[in-house]
């Protein structure tokens, strides 16, 4: 893995956005992979080797906050940046609360999630 | 002339003695009493025994017993006394004299002095000198020979009386020194001594020396040594020349009278009494030519033939001791040897004392006739002879039928041979032996006689047949044929007989009589009438039952005489028929009435086949005819039963069936009148009575009766369950006092046998009575007519009961098809035959009076369901069955129909199919079904629009996707744009995609706008019953389709709520839906739904679904009411916060809990309405307000 380009895995169900996101992280210079679910991306061999996740919130199946929990229980402190289409504020608050870099609501814009990455890779 | 010769014997220079037969010495010579110096006397009698030595006494008289009793000349040694006391050894020979008859009439005895020979035997020669001297020395000739006759010596005197010399004499034989008539008896006589060891005696003359010839005895004795051998022969010649003239004289004395019986042409000789022959007349001289002395010895000599002579002497010496006559045929020896046959008749000539004085024998020749005989006796041996090669079993007989002859064969065959000689048997001796009825099996042998007895009787030929033993003890039939041999004046000479095997002809015969008499016992044994005809169809045989049958006897029946038995009115189509089965020579059969030996006529079956001979010519017709009276009448009584059990069939009523049926026992059993009885067990009571051959006024009363109480024959028949039989209801006690005896005696009828009539499964249906104007009880017939009518009224009441019933249950079928809307069809599948019922025809619109067929049904189905109900068929056709499907009619108002059809298909044992279906017009559930489903959607329609609020969230999200997507998309395009170099490729795709994901948003909008198209709720009062009612009926299919079994427990009096009717009906739709969707997946027990309703506190009304599905984990119960959390893979989450929006938007609660068991209960409660409730919030603030209870 090249240092200069860390891995964003993206976790969307919806497909538009595994189509766009990417494009867009790599713009940012990042490298990149896109899963249709919590379940594909646990089952993929990149767990580890992701410095950022962009997580969806709500998902048929594992959901975002689910696969959240999932990797703080496997002792996994992956930066997740949670996307959602519910605008929901209380939503928000809970799911930084509980840990994420950032919550952005869709649509958002490429600013917004470029500086959500830059925070979520500067940490520690 | 014993003188004579005593003094010879005197002068013998030997002991010479005599005793008589008995052994008492009655002689002695002088040389006797000059050596033992005793007297003659003392010789007599036993006494010499004084002169022998004591010690050689016992031998001496033994041996001299041994010869008195054997007769034999024999000899002994003994020791003599002399005179001087000396005593000398002396060997006595003793001969015995014998008479012509052999008998011994004296001994004669030498003892020789041997104690010299004891002493030296070199004295032998000197004694023999001296015996020479002796010999000399003896008075009268003396001759000694040799034992083989050799002349040795001779004394003087014998030379000098013939004046020969020694020489001379050895020749005798050959000279004239004895009369030529005499030489040759006289050698024979010596020749027959000598080979015989005898002394003999004849009498013959010597010619002396002067020419003259003398009869002299000639007496020979044998000289035997000790051992007995013959030493030599004395032959003395005692001069008997005198005694021969004085007998000659005596002779010439008789000479008249036997001159007299010399005449006679026959030969005859006279006995004395005791048998010696006193004469003989001329005729036997001159045949035997033997003079009377010679003839005198006939016993001993030849002049009888060898073969005669032991039965000529028998007859000869019984005759003489009894006295009684004798016949003899004999062979006597003529003088020149020849013998001829003689008839020997001998006869007693007794004095006035009737003693016998002289006995006289007849001689007649019948040689002649004897060798006639023989010469037949000859031919017939000859004939014999070939008759034995005839392979036959022959034989002969005399004319009195004695058997005389049996063939070789025969004998051969019967093992009748004598011992085991293969010889010719003579014919005289078998005779003696068997008679024809030898060797003929016990049984046979009474018959053959009688027969036999017949034949000769007759005296023309004969047979006769007779079992003969063979030899190996096998008995086999013979033909016995006999033929009498007649001379030529027809006297029968002879019977000639063969008897010929006729076993195999005979055993055939037995087994064809056998067969015979088996196949006439089979055929009077078998219970058929059986017979034979002509070719020309005449009558031939009858078997005994056809004869006892008919009652004729054999001669009436024969030809045509049996026709007279035909019925009248059978007799010419039976004669028509017999001409045509015999025209066809081929076997057939005719039915007639014959008439019975006890005059009755009954039906016939006539059976005929021909036999032909090996030609095919038919040679006779053999019949069979069958007594099918039973079965004619079998048959009429089936025809009636026939036309009973139509008239049963055809539904005739019941007291008309009954009526026959009475009609049918009637003529079955003459005498009879039949009454049938059904019982109506409501009372139980006699429904009524059928009688036709009964008065109105006898069956009229017994109608209604009751059965309860004893008075009916048929109350007691049907109680008992048994058959009544009342004899004679006169004398019954049991109907003494009964009014029913007088009802039934006053109608003329005395006997009622009442039986019970039962139904299949033992019911009684009624009772069946037969009455007889006198008094009998039933006989088995009646019992078998009664069982038979019983049976077919229990057919006819039972049917007509059953039809009856039949017809109600029609009726009710009939009503109940049209009360449902359903009609039936059947359908034969392979000829497309329709039945439709009456209420299917009026589904139809069908003249249910005419025929429907498959086209007239296809004409109304809608023509959108023909594709349909064509495949249907084609399952039907191909045997799948019949699955029950819904079709669609177009009636000719255009109106359309809704059929549901279920049925099945069943195979018929034709192997054809046929469906049967029950077809129901569900045209109205159909028109209701579709006016509910109309309402459910306009209902689904309304749920959607006061969702709004709720489902706004997931609008936001629907739209916020396609947006992200744009948004996205455009920042990466400028950013690929704002590149150096520009992504150009990189930016075209994401404005493509920008302007994918507007359009998608833009179609998100297009459905909301659709969305809220609708109205808005409003408060009003609502009955919760009602409005979950409603709901249940509307998710009613769902309910059963997913098996649930709903419950419902809404509580009666139930306050009303306030509130919008449709979304707390959506809100009760949703809890059921989710409570139905949660058992969806339970298969192990009943899927079990209960909604209850409840008047709640604080004026609150309840609502609960209770579900047995999966139930909740606390996990689930907490996030339940999240929109968008769902635990279905097909919802989208939102129900249950949509249910909860509007619930809270009515100021209820709505909460969900785990049940003990399995599955969820969940509630809502709202205030009851109290008409003052404010307006229904708006969606939207209500969406807001269940989007702010959603917690995350």
């Amino acid at each position: 893995m090249n240092i200069a380009h860390p891995l964003v895995s993206v976790v969307d169900d919806d497909e538009s956005v595994r189509e766009s996101l990417p494009d867009l992280i790599k713009e940012f210079g990042f490298s990149v992979r896109a899963f249709s679910s919590a379940e594909e991306f646990l089952a993929s061999d990149i767990v580890d080797k992701t410095k950022c996740l962009i997580l969806d919130v709500s998902m048929p199946g594992m959901t975002g906050p689910d696969l959240q929990r999932e990797l703080k229980r496997r002792g996994l402190p992956i930066p997740i940046v949670f996307i959602t289409a519910h605008r929901d504020d209380t939503v928000r608050p809970r799911l930084l609360e509980r840990g994420a870099v950032e919550c952005l609501f869709k649509p958002f814009s490429d600013a917004a999630l470029q500086e959500a990455l830059s925070s979520a890779l500067s940490e520690p | 002339m014993e003188m004579d010769l005593g003094r010879v014997f005197d002068a013998l220079p030997a002991m010479v003695w005599t005793a008589q037969p008995d052994g008492h010495f009655d002689f002695a010579n002088r040389r006797w009493s000059d050596y033992t110096g005793l007297s003659l006397d003392e010789a007599h009698g036993w006494e010499w025994q004084a002169a022998v030595n004591p010690d050689d006494m016992p031998t001496v008289l033994e041996r001299w017993r041994s010869i008195l009793a054997t007769g034999e000349p024999g000899d002994l040694e003994a020791r003599v006394r002399g005179f001087d006391g000396q005593y000398h050894w002396f060997r006595v020979q003793c001969s015995p004299m014998r008479d012509d008859a052999g008998q011994i009439i004296k001994w004669c005895g030498v003892g020789t002095d041997v104690d010299d020979f004891r002493r030296a035997k070199e004295t032998l020669r000197r004694r023999e000198l001296d015996f020479q001297l002796i010999v000399d020395s003896i008075p009268m000739p003396v001759a000694v020979t040799t034992p083989s006759g050799e002349v040795e010596g001779l004394n003087q005197l014998t030379l000098d009386y013939f004046g020969k010399t020694f020489e001379e004499l050895k020749g005798w034989k050959a000279s004239d020194v004895v009369h030529p008539d005499d030489l040759e008896r006289t050698i024979a006589a010596q020749l027959d001594a000598h080979r015989k060891g005898r002394t003999y005696n004849v009498e013959s003359r010597h010619r002396r020396a002067d020419g003259v010839y003398r009869w002299h005895n000639v007496l020979g004795l044998p000289l035997r040594d000790p051992q007995g051998n013959i030493l030599r022969w004395f032959h003395l010649l005692v001069d008997i020349d005198d005694r021969k003239r004085a007998e000659d004289a005596l002779s010439a004395s008789e000479s008249y009278a036997r001159s007299i019986v010399d005449s006679i042409p026959g030969m005859i000789a006279a006995f004395t009494p005791n048998g010696e022959l006193e004469f003989v007349n001329r005729q036997i001289i001159e045949f035997f030519g033997k003079p009377l002395e010679e003839l005198k010895r006939w016993a001993t000599s030849d002049m009888t033939h060898p073969e005669d002579l032991p039965r000529a002497v028998e007859y000869f010496t019984r005759s003489i001791a009894s006295g009684e006559p004798f016949t003899d045929e004999v062979r006597a020896r003529r003088f020149d040897g020849v013998y001829r046959w003689f008839q020997s008749r001998g006869f007693p000539l007794r004095d006035t004392n009737g003693r016998i004085v002289r006995w006289y024998n007849l001689l007649i020749d019948i040689d002649e006739r004897k060798r006639a005989e023989e010469a037949l006796t000859a031919r017939e041996r000859n004939l014999n002879e070939i008759i034995n090669t005839i392979p036959v079993l022959a034989w002969s007989a005399r004319p009195d039928g004695s058997t005389e002859f049996f063939n070789q064969h025969y004998l051969h065959y019967a093992g009748l041979s004598i011992g085991q000689s293969k010889d010719w048997v003579p014919t005289t001796a078998l005779s003696d032996y068997w008679d024809l009825t030898a060797a003929v099996h016990p049984d046979d042998v009474d018959g053959l006689t009688a027969a036999w007895e017949v034949i000769l009787a007759s005296g023309k030929s004969g047979e006769a047949e007779a079992r003969l033993r063979r030899f190996d003890g096998i008995y086999r039939w013979f033909l016995v044929r006999a033929n009498p041999l007649c001379d030529e004046s027809g006297n029968i000479l002879k019977w000639y007989g063969v008897s010929i095997d006729i076993d195999d002809r005979k055993r055939a015969e037995q087994a064809l009589r056998q067969s015979e008499r088996s196949f006439k016992l089979i055929i009077d044994t078998i219970p058929a009438l059986a017979w034979s005809a002509r070719p020309d169809g005449s009558a031939e045989f009858f078997s005994k039952h056809y004869l006892d049958y008919v009652g004729l006897s054999a001669e009436q029946a024969q030809n045509w005489g049996w026709t007279v038995a035909v019925h009248p009115d059978d007799l010419s189509g039976l004669a028509a028929t017999w001409q045509a089965i015999m025209t066809s020579g081929k076997p057939g059969e005719a039915e007639a009435r014959l008439r019975r030996f006890d005059g009755e006529y009954r039906w016939l079956l006539f059976r005929a086949n021909p036999l032909r001979d090996a030609s095919g010519n038919i040679v006779k017709w053999y019949g069979v005819n069958t007594d099918i009276d039973d079965r004619k009448r079998a048959e009429t009584n089936l025809a009636r039963e026939k036309h009973l059990l139509e008239m049963i069939a055809s539904g005739s009523p019941l007291r008309d069936v009954l009526s026959a049926l009475c009609e049918m026992v009637e003529e079955a059993g003459p005498g009879c009148y039949c009454d049938v009885h059904p019982i109506d067990w409501s009372g139980p009571s006699i429904e009524y009575s059928v009688a036709p051959s009964l008065p109105a006024s006898y069956t009229d009363p017994i109608a209604g009766l009751s059965l309860n109480g004893d008075a009916l024959p048929c109350a007691i028949a049907v109680r008992e369950k048994a058959q009544v039989v009342a004899e004679d209801m006169d004398t019954d006690p049991r109907w003494r006092d009964s009014s029913v005896r007088i009802h039934v005696l006053e109608h003329g009828l005395r006997s009622v046998w009442s039986t019970p009539i039962y139904a299949k499964n033992g019911r009684i249906l009624g009772t069946l009575c037969l009455y007889q104007r006198q008094p009998a009880s039933p006989s088995p017939q009646h019992q078998s007519l009664i069982a038979h009518a019983t049976h077919l009224a229990s057919i006819a009441i039972e049917r007509s009961r059953t039809e009856a019933a039949l017809r109600r249950s029609e009726t009710l079928l009939a009503e109940g098809q049209q009360l449902s809307s359903t009609g039936s069809f059947s359908w034969r599948v392979d000829t497309d035959e329709i039945a439709f019922s009456e209420e299917l025809c009026r589904i139809f619109k069908f003249d249910p009076n005419a025929v429907v067929t498959l086209e007239q049904f296809r004409a109304r189905v809608h023509p959108d369901d023909m594709p349909s109900l064509s495949a249907q068929l084609d399952r039907v056709r191909a045997g799948h069955g019949y699955p029950g499907y819904e079709i669609r009619l177009r009636m000719p108002d255009d109106r359309v129909k809704y059929l549901r059809t279920f049925g099945r298909v069943v195979r018929h044992q034709d192997g054809g199919l046929e469906c049967l279906a029950a077809v129901q017009d569900v045209t109205e559930r159909r028109l209701a079904d579709e006016a509910l489903s109309k309402a459910r959607s306009e209902l689904a329609h309304v749920s959607r629009i006061t969702s709004l609020g709720a489902l706004t969230a997931s609008i936001a999200h629907e739209v916020n996707q396609p947006l992200s997507g744009i948004i996205t998309n455009a920042g990466t395009c400028l950013r690929m744009l704002a590149a150096d170099p520009p992504n150009m490729d990189g930016a075209r795709e994401t404005a493509r995609r920008t302007i994918r994901d507007g359009n998608r948003a833009a179609d998100v909008i297009t459905r909301l706008r659709a969305l809220f198209s609708k109205r808005t709720p409003s408060i009003e009062p609502v009955d919760l019953n009602e409005a979950a009612r409603e709901v249940i009926d509307l998710l009613s299919s769902d309910l059963q389709r997913s098996r649930v079994v709903l419950r419902t427990a809404f509580a009666d009096g139930l306050p009303l709520a306030g509130g919008d009717r449709v979304q707390l009906q959506q809100v009760i739709m949703n809890l059921l839906r989710n409570a139905a969707d949660a058992m969806s997946g339970v298969d192990d027990r009943p899927r079990r739904l209960l909604m209850k309703t409840e008047a709640d506190e604080d004026n609150h009304v309840r609502l609960t679904v209770q579900d047995a599905g999966v139930g909740l984990t606390s996990e689930a119960a907490e996030r339940l009411f999240e929109a968008f959390y769902t635990t279905k893979n097909d919802g989208m989450g939102i129900g249950l916060s949509v249910s909860r929006s509007i619930i809270e938007s009515h100021n209820g609660r709505l909460w969900a809990a785990s049940n003990d068991g399995p599955g969820a209960t969940f509630s809502f409660s709202i205030p009851k309405y109290s008409g003052d409730e404010a307006p229904a919030q708006d969606i939207s603030a209500a969406g807001a307000s269940i989007t702010s209870s959603v917690q995350v």
